[in-house]
């Protein structure tokens, strides 16, 4: 059991280190230790299931072990910058003040082709067009136009615009959200008199939806044959 | 915090676990080593009731620290030392019982903490 207890930190461990230092390019949506966790999580959860011989210590423990890894390198990260660079990586400039460097470039590994085809997932068909270009730690590379090149926002033009807040779903299925009544500003009881006031029901509302400006949405749950 | 200190208490708690059922682990198969070690070296007046005994006892907890491979394999090999009791075959007795040793002394090294079992 302790051989693999220990197995188990010593793989982890050289599994971050396997991935940081393989590039950002492997990572993809996940940090580093996320996407190690998922890999392990999955593949130890599944030797038990199909051998029988192992007794389910094997991967309950390793698993536990990991998981509480991961939470004190999470909390150690967040409160250690140096430690989330050495376990994370850093961003790492691509393009900066429209000028693309290319020793970071091919720090990461990455060729010119993925470079073009990463900015024309980002809608972008005209590298010159770049002013800054960031391989974010989890691997996906943030673009910031040029400002001659960037869409036209409301600032840019000096106009002034309203607030497009998110309408709050105060039922859902015949289900009041409590959490949306209390950030809408509304009370039960005045929810109450306006369905009243309508003649509908709680539990016969699909939706009722209010917007930031008060408009009220009431869709009524559909009879069942 | 609350997580972070959760998170170090399982971890303590999942280390001392691991590091007592292993010490745990050891000492039962030494104990069985030494029953084993107790039967005659040939088949004369050989009975294998207190190692079966004793093998019952702590085979459940085996079941949780080693492989079942290893359980099965000790009770294969005990089935076979029991036939060869009851048959009187000499010859299968003295390699049954050294077989049980070590297949006893296999397990003992593989939950020992060791440099070379780890790598």
């Amino acid at each position: 059991m302790i051989t693999v207890f220990i197995r188990t930190i010593i793989i982890y461990v050289f599994l971050i280190a396997a991935i940081r230092f393989s590039g950002k390019r492997q990572v993809g949506e996940l940090e580093p230790t996320e996407l190690i966790i998922t890999m392990m999580l999955s593949e130890l959860a599944s030797y038990p299931i199909l051998d029988k011989d192992i007794p389910l210590s094997y991967a309950i423990i390793p698993i536990a072990l990991l998981l509480c890894a991961e939470l004190i390198i999470s909390y150690v990260s967040l409160h250690s910058p140096t430690f989330k660079s050495l376990i994370a990586g850093k961003p790492s400039y691509i393009i900066m003040n429209g000028k693309l460097s290319q020793k970071e470039l091919s720090r990461q590994r990455l060729c010119l082709s993925e470079l073009l085809c990463a900015l024309r997932q980002n809608g972008i068909s005209d590298i010159a067009d770049v002013d800054c270009a960031v391989l974010e730690e989890s691997g996906k590379l943030s673009v910031f136009l040029k400002p001659e090149k960037a869409p036209i926002t409301p600032e840019r033009l000096g106009v002034q615009s309203e607030r497009s807040d998110v309408a709050h779903l105060l039922i859902i299925d015949g289900r009041v959200s409590k959490d949306s009544l209390k950030n809408s500003g509304w009370t039960l009881s005045r929810l109450d008199g306006e369905l009243k006031g309508r003649g509908i029901k709680t539990k016969d509302v699909f939706l009722f939806s209010l917007s930031a400006d008060g408009k009220i949405l009431i869709i009524p749950k559909e009879k069942q044959k | 915090m609350k997580i972070f200190i959760i998170a170090l208490i399982i971890l303590i708690v999942l280390s001392s676990s691991v590091i007592l059922s292993t010490r745990s682990t050891v000492s039962m198969c030494n104990e069985l080593i030494k029953e084993a070690e107790a039967l005659p070296r040939n088949i004369t007046g050989a009975d294998v009731s207190a190692f079966n005994i004793k093998w019952k006892e702590y085979k459940p907890f085996f079941c949780i620290t080693v492989s079942h491979k290893e359980t099965d394999a000790i009770d294969d090999t005990l089935t076979k030392l029991s036939a060869d009791i009851k048959s009187g075959y000499e010859e299968g007795y003295v390699f049954s019982r050294e077989a049980l040793i070590s297949t006893l002394e296999r397990l003992k090294n593989s939950e020992s903490l060791s440099f070379d079992r780890i790598f």
